[in-house]
């Protein structure tokens, strides 16, 4: 006689998309309470789904294995229902536990990512509305730096920028024509007067021998008054005179350029890098083409990378990647602790904001820096604007010694006991163990408690993964012993079948999730008492053993029939 | 006979391993290893406080057999009230002749169960016409889901489906029943009964409400060793 072909295929496709489109459905009408931002509002929703099919799949699979007995010949036993549900039901449990393993992670990783990056545009346009409101436009302008990264097209902030831009402009515009208007203020409005006023001193500073601000006055006088012959006359008399004084303003102005040059190139001989930069980088807007400007800013640029980074490598990777709490502890000879409030990756550097260190050993020290950057196992303490060097945002020592590696440096670069691959692990380590791939849960153990992380919530993690592939199997015999022992006892419409299904599922829900929980807390009862180096190959040996368990109770069931 | 003798050995067997699983989970969660040491008299209280579960978790277990022993709701609805009554007396008696005096439930019971084994450990030491009134209710309370899985004749997977869910809810519900909030319902329509009294009403309420829909919506024991 032909085998019928078994229905659980079918059935738990079917339910897998009525599952995704529910999933889909739900974070559809949850993303208001969410704040998602629009740009990411269809990946979230996508992402969300799955994470709801990941959920709900266990419970799929137990009533597709129920289902598909139910319907099967009534004469065959459970080994026979058994043996035509298990090989569709081996083949759905690779394809899941190969979800759950490998893509399950990242769209958590996602899905967390698309909520904390609206949470942080969120907050950088709240942050700039208020100092905008206040009327701190340069800080209105930086904080909306950080929404200008993940979302520019954003309506909200399409508006804020511009209310903030030409709030800006309008101030800016505002100085100069201050500046320009000055002397045109009290009673000296009338420009004639005042210009009048310049002639008149600059007559006399030519009378006493100061040609200077002879020539001066007269050119504002002019500036102001122009049509006077007398002043005219009086600018090009002054300007001749002070010509006929000694070397030419070009010669002057050359010679104190060279004079910044050589004391650029002191400073730089010094040592003092960030003093060299800034004259350079001077010098470099008035003669960009000058090559010994181009080349001693370069030197002086490298020169400051050992002891500062710029502010722009912080903001670059800070719009990049997640910002995450950061936390290490180190024990051994030299102890550490370092923590920042925030911490992000980039360009093979790990940079961070509101840093606090503290070492112990030989030289104990303890300091904080508002900006940090690790690269090898160098902490550099001191953030340099670029565009204004003098701009400077320096660490400071709470105790210890402020020189790290050098007289030259009172204390911006420090030598740590760990590098930024420790201080990467660290913040992969960070987030939710449910968000970490499974090749650094696999590996990563070990590094997480040399760098003082909890190595049992990775375990936990580790054990629930491996147990997808198991827990799928146990789920799928199970539902065979009960698809053999609760057949109908009269015949149902396939239509009637399916459309319970759901219901089914549903009601499967709440005992597996139930089931998860006793299943994570055995776990974390076996880390706390099985070494390390055994955890895993014990774990899976439990879990061999629940299989063996699941089958007799299986069987059992079914014999009931 | 032997029905009967089956039915009270998966009754016990089944409260007995109910007992072992939620005082291991309990004290896992707890007592975690490398902690504080595990104290006799909590784990005592804390067994004590689970009955009221154990005993509705037992009667889930034995519903399916006595959809294939009896064909009575009456006399398998008393058999269970039986079960229950005995097994929920039997261990109150114990808590209220041997327990230490003035004992209270563990704090780090689940904050859903605390209303459940206050009222355990309070009616134990009630006077007795309060004792009797708090279990038997339970007893009752436990026997009434039932009908639960009765609920389809043709289609007994649904019943199956339907038990570890509704296992789950009547222990919840019942924390919902002994709760404060629902206590508080006899003072605001006059009535002054002391506070065991009301939450009895309130869970014997409760269990007749789900004896009707058994009667009304779900369908007779089949007997005769078929599942329904």
């Amino acid at each position: 006689m032909p085998e019928r072909r078994s229905s659980f295929l079918p059935v738990a496709i079917a339910l897998l998309c009525i599952a995704f489109a529910v999933g889909f459905f739900v974070a559809l009408v949850s993303i208001g309470r969410a704040d998602v931002l629009y740009k990411f509002a269809l990946s979230w929703e996508a992402m969300r789904a799955l994470i709801r099919l990941a959920d709900w799949a266990p419970a799929i699979l137990l009533v597709a294995a129920a289902i598909a007995t139910e319907s099967s010949d009534s004469d065959a036993g459970f080994s026979g229902a058994a043996r035509g549900v298990l090989a569709p039901a081996l083949a759905l449990a690779t394809v899941l536990s190969l979800f759950y393993l490998l893509v399950l992670p990242v769209v958590e990783e996602r899905s967390n990512r698309y909520e904390s990056q609206s949470q942080l545009f969120a907050d950088s346009l709240r942050a700039a509305e208020t100092a905008y409101r206040e009327g701190r436009l340069a800080d209105a302008e930086r904080a909306l730096l950080a929404g200008a990264a993940i979302d520019q097209l954003d309506d909200r902030f399409v508006e804020l920028s511009d209310r903030i831009r030409s709030e800006a402009a309008r101030a800016r515009a505002a100085t100069i024509e201050d500046v320009d208007e000055a002397p045109d203020s009290g009673a000296d409005a009338v420009p004639w007067r005042v210009a009048n006023r310049f002639y008149l001193e600059a007559v006399q500073a030519r009378d006493e021998g100061r040609l200077f601000d002879a020539h001066y006055l007269a050119k504002r006088s002019a500036a102001i008054y122009s049509n006077d012959v007398n002043t005219r006359r009086l600018v090009a008399e002054t300007w001749s005179a002070l010509q006929a004084l000694g070397p030419s303003l070009e010669e002057k102005a050359a010679a104190a350029f060279y004079r910044r040059k050589l004391e650029g190139y002191s400073r730089y001989q010094e040592g003092d890098y960030l003093e060299a930069f800034r004259i350079y980088s001077e010098l470099a807007e008035e003669a960009p083409d000058d090559a010994d400007v181009t080349e001693y800013l370069g030197r002086s640029t490298l020169g400051l990378s050992d002891i500062s980074f710029f502010i722009e490598e912080d903001e670059r990777a800070f719009s990049r990647s997640d910002e995450r709490p950061f936390s290490v502890t180190l024990s051994g000879p030299r102890p550490a602790r370092l923590s920042a409030s925030r911490a992000a990756a980039s360009e093979g550097a790990v940079y961070f904001r509101d840093l606090y260190l503290a070492l112990g050993g030989a030289s104990p020290l303890e300091v904080r820096a508002p900006f940090a950057r690790l690269h090898g196992d160098r902490l550099i303490l001191r953030a340099v604007d670029r565009s204004t060097p003098d701009l400077v945002w320096e660490p400071e020592y709470v105790r210890g010694p402020s020189s790290g590696s050098g007289q030259d440096d009172p204390g911006y670069a420090i030598i740590v006991p760990f590098t930024h691959e420790d201080a990467l692990m660290a913040i992969r380590l960070s987030g939710s163990p449910g968000d970490i791939p499974l090749a650094v849960l696999a590996t990563g153990i070990d590094d997480a408690e040399r760098i003082g992380f909890a190595s049992w919530p990775l375990k936990v993690e580790l054990a629930e993964r491996c147990s997808y592939p198991f827990a799928v199997l146990m789920l799928a015999l199970l539902g065979v012993g009960l698809g053999v022992r609760f057949r109908p006892t009269e015949p149902i419409g396939a239509v009637s079948r399916y459309l319970t299904s759901p219901l089914l599922v549903a009601l499967a829900v709440p005992p597996l999730r139930l089931a998860a929980e006793l299943s994570a807390m055995a776990t974390r009862t076996l880390a706390a008492l099985v070494p390390s180096a055994w955890f895993l190959p014990a774990w899976i040996g439990v879990l061999s053993l629940c299989v063996v368990a699941s089958l007799l109770v299986s069987a059992r069931i079914a014999s009931r029939r | 006979m032997k029905k009967i003798a089956a039915a009270i050995l998966r009754f016990f067997l089944g409260f007995g391993v109910s007992m072992l699983c939620l005082s291991s989970v309990w004290a896992l969660g707890a007592y975690p290893i490398g902690g504080s040491p595990l104290a006799v008299v909590s784990l005592g209280m804390a067994a004590v406080a689970f009955v009221p579960a154990a005993v509705i978790l037992a009667s889930f277990l034995t519903f399916f057999l006595l959809n294939r022993m009896t064909s009575s709701r009456l006399r398998g609805g008393i058999t269970l009230i039986a079960l229950a009554s005995l097994t929920v007396v039997g261990v109150a008696l114990l808590a209220r002749f041997l327990g230490p005096s003035g004992a209270v439930a563990p704090s780090s019971l689940p904050g859903d169960y605390g209303p459940i084994a206050e009222w355990m450990l309070e009616a134990s030491t009630a006077p007795w016409p309060l004792f009797a009134a708090a279990y038997s209710s339970l007893a009752v309370y436990a026997a009434s889901f039932w009908g639960l899985t009765r609920l389809s004749r043709s289609r007994p997977l649904i019943g199956a489906f339907i038990a570890p869910s509704a296992a789950i809810a009547a222990i919840r519900l019942l924390s919902l029943c002994l709760s404060e909030p629902a206590s508080a319902i006899f003072p605001l329509i006059g009535l002054d009964l002391p506070r065991l009294y009301g939450q009895a009403a309130i869970v014997t309420a409760g269990a007749l409400a789900l004896a009707l829909f058994d009667l009304l919506f779900a369908r007779k024991p089949s007997g005769g060793g078929r599942d329904a």
